[in-house]
């Protein structure tokens, strides 16, 4: 928690609405009141540390996530204000999500063409592309490319862009 | 799309049609769905702000920190009394401003307007004007489109949050975005509407964010109940033909150099202000032994 969060997480709730939201809750759902309640419950430990996470918007956290089996994923996000959010990072690598469109987030290695590739299975589907940011660690390692969209994505453009060389995982992020 | 109160004035005037009509129609432009969907979106929305407003007008419902509860009853009972040095329909506009903010600190259902801290003053003062020219549903979906309006322009141009801006930028915004959409439900023109939303960001410019523990309670349930009432005199001042000296987008974009100016003890850290008296540091050990 940065900033303005680590100050008042508690007060404002913030620690119930980040679990909620964990959760899969929607943000008008009653139960993020009981959110840490329920994160124990499904045996889902979460702690809260306080950090400067440098110039970031006062109001940024950074989730680190580590599932059972011992994978682990983060990712940055700032609260702006009037409901808008902002992911500014997943996996240390730089992204743009504002959930204010349907979005995928695809993992790939980083390799000449894979953006040409992605990009042409949005074209044959005649889906819009609204945003596009791609980011990688380093020359020929993990990528990452997040594309904000007009519309959603069917089941086949997914399938199609999971099958491409060099691609590791594509997750759906939905409008809020 | 527009990007400041004037380029949106402007679509108003291009297409001949009132701040809510062009706000709505662009809304849909932009998110790509119909008109009906986002006035469906907005009535909701509206549904449950009322419920909110209403809710502890009766009965006394303690904020989750158990610190505060029961203000809104306390105006509603005194607002039905004659006595009162404002109007019993301001008053009531300020209990469920009140209400709706207990609704918040009792982890109940409300619409960030814009932000949760600021939850109150909107729906409250929409709700005043509509009880006093007994105003259609679809006249509160108007109102309400165009305080979105209002509240998106200063989200694109300064910051609606009080971690950033302090509480002018919530707490102000809100009522800039209540005073302009009452205006034009008063039949207000477009100008006065964002004349009525400058003065009330003007009145307010400078507001430091200081809640106390970090919760969102003291002092953020009191400056909600301010929140309406200035909405409701800069609304007035507008249509009395009063004028905002400074126009409503250099307004906005003063008090983000104002918010970024302010030290960020007082923009929601709850250490300096009210969070750092000695009240507030007490409670601060009493709520969280910290």
């Amino acid at each position: 928690m940065h900033g303005s969060f680590a100050k008042t997480f508690k007060g404002h709730g913030t620690d119930r609405a980040l679990v909620g939201g964990l959760l899969g809750m929607e943000t008008d759902d009653e139960n993020i009141a009981k959110s840490l309640d329920i994160a124990k419950a499904k045996n889902i430990s979460v702690n809260f540390v306080p950090t400067d996470l440098g110039n970031v918007h006062p109001n940024t956290v950074k989730a680190e996530i580590k599932s059972k089996s011992g994978e682990t994923f983060n990712l940055v996000a700032s609260s702006i204000g009037g409901g808008e959010i902002k992911i500014i990072s997943v996996n240390g690598m730089h992204s743009n999500i504002s959930g204010n469109y349907n979005s995928i987030m695809i993992r790939h290695l980083d390799k000449i063409g894979t953006i040409n590739k992605i990009t042409r299975f949005f074209e044959i589907e005649n889906l819009n592309i609204a945003s596009l940011c791609n980011s990688r660690e380093s020359f020929g390692e993990n990528a990452i490319t997040i594309i904000e969209m007009d519309g959603s994505a069917s089941e086949n453009i997914l399938k199609k862009i999971s099958n491409i060389d060099g691609v590791l995982s594509i997750s759906v992020i939905y409008k809020i | 799309m527009y990007n400041n109160a004037n380029e949106l004035k402007i679509i108003c005037k291009e297409r001949k049609k009132p701040l809510c009509v062009v706000a709505i129609e662009i809304e849909s432009e932009v998110n790509g769905c119909s008109i009906d969907e986002i006035r469906s979106r907005f009535k909701n929305m509206i549904d449950i702000m009322r419920n909110a407003c209403f809710q502890t007008l009766n009965n006394t419902v303690p904020s989750i920190s158990g610190l505060t509860g029961g203000d809104a009853k306390l105006l509603y009972e005194y607002a039905q009394k004659s006595g009162s040095i404002l109007s019993g329909d301001i008053l009531n506009g300020v209990a469920y401003a009140l209400s709706c903010f207990e609704v918040n600190t009792s982890m109940g259902k409300i619409v960030a307007a814009p932000t949760a801290g600021s939850c109150g003053i909107l729906p409250a003062s929409l709700l005043v004007v509509a009880k006093q020219i007994n105003a259609s549903e679809d006249l509160l979906i108007d109102a309400f489109a165009t305080a979105a309006a209002v509240g998106s322009i200063i989200e694109q141009n300064a910051t609606l949050s009080g971690a950033e801006g302090g509480c002018q930028a919530e707490c102000g915004s809100a009522s800039a975005m209540a005073a302009a959409a009452v205006v034009e439900m008063k039949g207000g023109s477009v100008e006065q509407s964002f004349d009525a939303a400058a003065m009330t960001l003007k009145n307010v410019m400078g507001l430091v964010c200081d809640p106390i523990a970090g919760l969102v309670e003291v002092p953020c349930a009191k400056r909600n109940a301010i929140g309406v009432v200035n909405a409701l005199l800069c609304a007035d001042l507008a249509l009395a033909g009063i004028k905002s000296f400074v126009p409503f987008d250099e307004v906005v974009s003063a008090m983000y150099s104002v918010g970024k100016s302010i030290p960020c003890e007082l923009r929601e850290t709850g250490i300096g202000g009210l969070a750092g008296t000695p009240t507030g540091t007490c409670v601060r050990k009493k709520v969280f032994n910290s």
